[in-house]
């Protein structure tokens, strides 16, 4: 997994490093114990990883199509300051942005939704022309799902949390920021086990809720 | 949720998670078993099991694998691309007020009614939302939320519409562009300076916080009915940030909005950009504010003919073309209150040289006052060798060994270049330029005369007495005579500029400029002369933007009068190869090269220095692009050349064996290279001392002595080199963050790392500061960088420094040039130690690949690309395929740098790793 989102990484260039700075700051900030730092470190997260998840849509070639985990990295390396930042702090960061990320999907998915209950000829246009090849993902397709099922799911996530805060977090990472086991371990701080043991759970509760 | 529903939620995660061990057809009964007075909790395990056992494959994928039509890239005219949003943040947006460049600009009004406040809402364009705009306008929201003034149009708000859109939210200005203000309200030349000087304060206010303009213009200036002008649009404003240096124009291509009638001439050649410029725009709008007509007429010329309208000639004085009628007074009347003061002030304004320009709005504001006041104004017309004595008197003591040897350059420089003449076969203008030669040489025999200690009277003559000395002569003896004193001057100063003491010598050349401008005319072969002249020494002090312009403004002449196959032309052209080199240009630098050798060779004689020169610069040219086999022929016949027509102990044959020994260095023969450096050194040292070109000689021979492992001694040239540099150069010149680097390197290898870092840091700033961020010899501190981070144990941090040096150095090179290999190497050997060893494998077998295909596969540099590649697959477990690649590289290895050599070693090293883990 961490391979594949080097790939995706795009570099920290200079312009982008005061703002590295402030990013850096109001993380170690939180981290010791200043709430009112999250409070302004979310809207930079989040305006980044919308940013660049429109980046990454807009991007025409097929081998660059959006990958949650690589969004998250990339929002990492361009908002803190490479030199001054410890593995924690990555790793505190990286659970920040996946929880943010599910928030910028939801959004594009509700906007989604909406154009096309606008439009109905929009849908064809998109998956017909755009991923030639036999392979257009049509939402009827078994085994991949409507963006209502994503809303629903959202929404199921929700309720899990109030249930039970840790799996909801780790479906969050795994499923909105794309993390691999390994790395949702380095964020929760938890053992493997733990990781795999909650998220067959989570997993089970969450498809009692959806199908 | 209650304490007693956490119990229960605990208890149904123990018992599911127990529940789920116990085979299928077992589970039910041992539910019953496990919870059997709680009937909730049995049914919520046994429904949690169940649906553990249904199918959700999308579940178990991320979301984008899960609904990728949601992600799928956006074709251009979906309906997202919609042309006025409703809304923005909490504005409702009301119509379209205007375009521009970067964006459209929209009458907005608050949508939560708090309170009713008109706003101009500026929203970047669709599809130009690359990430260096996005970076641009953020940084322009912070820039512009420093400044107040109330000349100035306020910020009110910014950030980003929900799909990502930037927006700035502005005060809403409501008025009238001031020329349109001025006439219909037919002011007196008195009000409209008073208007015209809260301009200018606003400009200093805002160049105070560090901002540039860049687009000062009647229509960015409206004033308001209560008669207050209002400075708009800081669409263009770029940080000037005193850490960062001149902001640079950042595009030249016509993404950075000009309206070329306010742009000054360094804008539209694609300088850097400064407050200067400002000031050029401000001289602008004065100009027409003052005669109703712009300085240049521009409106039916082409792009290219404007810029060579503004940048080569001067506007006409403001007094002759006013066209201005006041009410009630008479043209001739108006244009005499201009005549004198006004005409300086706008043409000091306007000047063409920024640096002769007011130093600041606040002056320009200070003078008009002044003017107002009918006290004397400080804008006067230049006079000659004035600004050159003051620079003169900064430098007391510079010993007369640099004078004698400025001058019998001087000397020399006037023989050889009227020989050229001679071979171009202009014959007039070969004539007058042996008539003017001979006479600037008995100029300057009087002159050397005085530097005769004896006549002197046992005083030592420095460089400013030299000057002032020069200065008096030529006033007095060279009065109306401008072809020989511009003659003097242009070789005076290249003599003193090869001495690098550059400040005098462009001082010198410039005036030497105006005078041939003037006297012969903008497009005389002296004026192209005197351009190329300029455009080396600003090569030379490492100005490159600049000296390029100043070049290709001597091509230009060159060509329009067809002397494009002249010598001439042969040495602007060449001289703008090497600009063109140094700036990385490469690409258009070979063919400019290639054309500067075929005209010198067509027009020289065989074996003459011009062509050993042209030779020269076109190896060096092809040995930076990684033509190695290309280059080698070129130095060894322009060696030849030189020592068939110098002698052995001549500089020119010392600077051709320092470059032929970086090319060996290159193509792995680092026996010979140190030779040939060493030559090359005894040389430099023993003809010209203590210079620019020691230093990046000794600078070459620590490379040279590092890759020998002599680690010592390569750190003092290291540290002789940049002692050097910044006494002759200055602290800014990228040749310092060349030899910063470098030292980092040894510094790196001896264990200091802190001292490495520290000079990283200083030569990456540097970089930034004088050629922005794309520059190719930043690959080279990033990649020491990307070392310096694996030696810090930073993986991760040395895996995005090689990415960026990756990425520039194939922006610069192509994918193929072995210096791509050398950052990919270290690219894998950072991604092996991140625990990446796939990709480590991926980017050293495209090294592999390069080095095989660019060097041949004996080379050095092919082996251990072998051996990294080998560790790469032990990380892997594919020892079978590691171990001929660690043994074929160890052995190229110690065979070509002996057993004891570092990087032997650490093959070894490698080579044993693979043995251990396979053991295990």
């Amino acid at each position: 997994m961490l391979r594949s989102c080097y790939r995706n990484f795009l570099l920290l260039s200079d312009s982008c490093s005061a703002m590295a700075d402030d990013t850096t700051k109001l993380l170690s900030a939180w981290r010791a114990g200043d709430a009112s730092a999250l409070d302004r470190l979310l809207p930079l997260v989040y305006d980044e990883l919308h940013r660049l998840a429109r980046a990454a849509m807009r991007r025409e070639r097929r081998d660059h199509t959006l990958q949650p985990t690589a969004l998250v990295h990339e929002a990492y390396v361009r908002l803190i300051a490479q030199t001054r930042v410890d593995w924690k702090n990555r790793a505190h960061f990286i659970g920040v942005a996946a929880h943010l990320m599910r928030r910028v999907t939801m959004n594009h998915a509700r906007e989604h939704g909406a154009a096309k209950r606008g439009g109905g000829a929009l849908k064809v246009s998109l998956t017909a022309h755009d991923l030639p090849g036999g392979s257009a993902p049509a939402a009827s397709a078994a085994d991949d799902a409507g963006v209502e099922d994503v809303l629903a799911l959202n929404q199921a996530l929700d309720r899990l949390e109030r249930q039970d805060p840790r799996q909801a977090r780790i479906v969050e990472l795994k499923f909105f920021g794309g993390l691999a086991s390994r790395e949702i371990e380095e964020v929760l701080d938890i053992s493997r086990s733990t990781v795999d043991r909650e998220w067959r759970m989570a997993r089970a509760w969450l498809k009692r809720e959806l199908l | 949720m209650s304490p007693a529903e956490r119990a229960s939620w605990q208890r149904i995660k123990a018992l599911f998670e127990s529940a789920r061990m116990q085979p299928a057809d077992q589970r039910a009964a041992w539910l019953d078993r496990a919870c059997g007075d709680q009937p909730a909790v049995r049914a919520e395990v046994l429904s949690l099991l169940e649906a553990d056992a249904q199918s959700l494959p999308w579940l178990d994928g991320d979301v984008v694998e899960a609904v990728p039509a949601l992600f799928a890239p956006e074709r251009p005219g979906s309906p997202h691309a919609v042309a006025m949003p409703e809304r923005v943040g909490p504005y409702a947006l009301v119509r379209e007020l205007g375009r521009g460049g970067m964006g459209t600009v929209y009458l907005g009004k608050r949508a939560d009614e708090q309170f009713d406040q008109e706003v101009a809402i500026k929203l970047i364009k669709r599809g130009m939302d690359s990430d260096e705009l996005v970076a641009r306008f953020r940084r322009e929201r912070q820039i512009l939320a420093t400044i107040a003034h109330p000349n100035i149009s306020r910020l009110l708000d910014g950030g980003m519409t929900r799909d990502g859109q930037p927006y700035l939210v502005m005060e809403r200005i409501e008025g009238e562009p001031i020329d349109r203000f001025c006439e219909r309200h037919q002011l007196p030349i008195a009000r409209r300076l008073g208007l015209f000087r809260s301009v200018c304060d606003a400009v200093h206010h805002a160049h105070g916080c560090l901002v540039v303009h860049r687009d000062i213009k009647p229509g960015n200036v409206l004033v308001t009915a209560e008669g207050v002008p209002k400075l708009l649009d800081f669409g263009v404003a770029k940080l000037l940030d005193a850490a960062h240096g001149p902001a640079r124009s950042m595009v030249t291509t016509g993404a950075v909005p000009l309206t070329a009638d306010y742009a000054s001439p360094e804008q539209l050649r694609g300088d850097v950009i400064t407050t200067a410029s400002d000031v050029y725009a401000l001289g602008v709008m004065l100009y027409e504010l003052l005669t109703g007509r712009r300085p240049h007429q521009l409106a039916s010329l082409d792009r290219r003919a404007a810029e060579r309208r503004v940048c080569e000639t001067d506007p006409p004085l403001a007094s002759t073309v006013a066209a201005v009628v006041d009410s009630g007074r008479p043209q001739r009347r108006w244009r005499r209150q201009l005549t004198g003061d006004l005409d300086r002030i706008a043409a000091k304004a306007l000047h063409r040289e920024p640096r002769r320009r007011y130093g600041s709005a606040a002056q320009l504001s200070d003078d008009l006052r002044r003017h107002l006041a009918g006290l004397p104004v400080i804008a006067r017309p230049d006079t000659l060798l004035y600004q050159a004595g003051k620079l003169a008197r900064r430098h007391r003591v510079v010993a007369s060994a640099a004078v004698l040897v400025a001058l019998s350059l001087v000397m020399g420089l006037v023989a050889t270049s009227w020989q050229a003449r001679i071979a171009r076969a202009e014959r007039e203008r070969a004539r007058e330029e042996a008539t003017t030669a001979t006479e600037v040489a008995d100029f300057l025999a009087g002159v050397l005369q005085e530097t005769d200690p004896f006549a002197r009277q046992g005083e030592e003559m420095s460089v400013p007495a030299l000057l002032d000395r020069a200065a008096v002569r030529i006033e007095d003896e060279l009065r109306g005579q401008p072809r020989v004193r511009a003659r003097v001057l242009e070789t005076l100063g290249v003599a003193l500029g090869r001495n690098d003491v550059l400040d005098h010598a462009r001082t010198l050349l410039e005036e030497a400029l105006a005078i041939r401008q003037e006297a012969l005319g903008p497009q005389a072969p002296e004026t192209a002369d005197s351009l190329r002249a300029i455009g080396g020494l600003l090569r030379r002090a490492g100005d490159l933007a600049e000296a390029e312009a100043a070049l290709r403004r001597a091509l230009a002449i060159h060509q329009a009068r067809g002397g494009a196959e002249s010598v001439a032309a042969a040495e602007v052209v060449g001289e703008l190869a090497s600009v063109l080199r140094e700036r990385g240009a490469f690409d258009q630098a070979v063919p400019l090269a290639r054309q500067s050798l075929s005209i010198r060779r067509a027009r020289f004689a065989d074996g003459s220095v011009e062509v050993a020169e042209a030779l020269n610069d076109l190896a060096l040219l092809l040995t930076e692009r990684g033509d190695l086999a290309g280059a080698e022929p070129l130095y060894r016949e322009a060696l030849a050349m030189y020592r068939a027509r110098h002698g052995e102990g001549h500089p020119s044959v010392g600077i051709t064996l320092q470059n032929l020994s970086d090319l060996l260095l290159k193509q792995g023969r680092l026996g010979l290279a140190i030779e040939s450096m060493q030559q090359s050194l005894a040389i430099t040292r023993a003809s010209v001392g203590d210079s620019s070109h020691l230093a990046s000689g000794l600078n070459t021979l620590g490379v040279l002595l590092r890759r020998a492992d002599r680690f010592e001694e390569a750190r003092e040239a290291y540290e002789e080199a940049l002692a050097l540099q910044h006494r002759l150069l200055g602290s800014e010149h990228p040749a310092v963050a060349t030899t910063s680097t470098n030292l980092a390197v040894i510094l790196m290898t001896v264990g200091d790392l802190s001292g490495a870092e520290a000079q990283l840091t200083g030569a990456l700033s540097i970089l930034a500061r004088q050629n922005g961020n794309e520059h190719p010899a930043r690959v080279q501190s990033l990649h020491v960088l990307g070392q310096l981070r694996l030696h810090q144990d930073q993986p991760d941090e040395a895996v995005v420094a090689y990415r960026q040096a990756l990425m520039l150095v194939e922006q610069a090179r192509g994918r193929e040039h072995p210096q791509v290999a050398s950052v990919l190497v270290g690219l894998g050997r950072a991604q092996l130690a991140a625990g990446e060893a796939p990709a480590a494998e991926d980017a050293l077998r495209r090294a592999l690949a390069i080095r095989q295909a660019a060097l041949g596969p004996e080379h050095d540099a092919v082996a251990s690309a072998k051996s990294w590649l080998g560790a790469c697959l032990t990380a892997q477990q594919r020892y079978a395929d590691a171990e001929p690649l660690l043994v074929a590289g160890y052995q190229h290895l110690r065979a070509s740098r002996g057993a004891e050599h570092s990087s032997v070693q650490m093959a070894w090293d490698r080579l044993q790793l693979l043995y251990r883990e396979r053991g295990r």
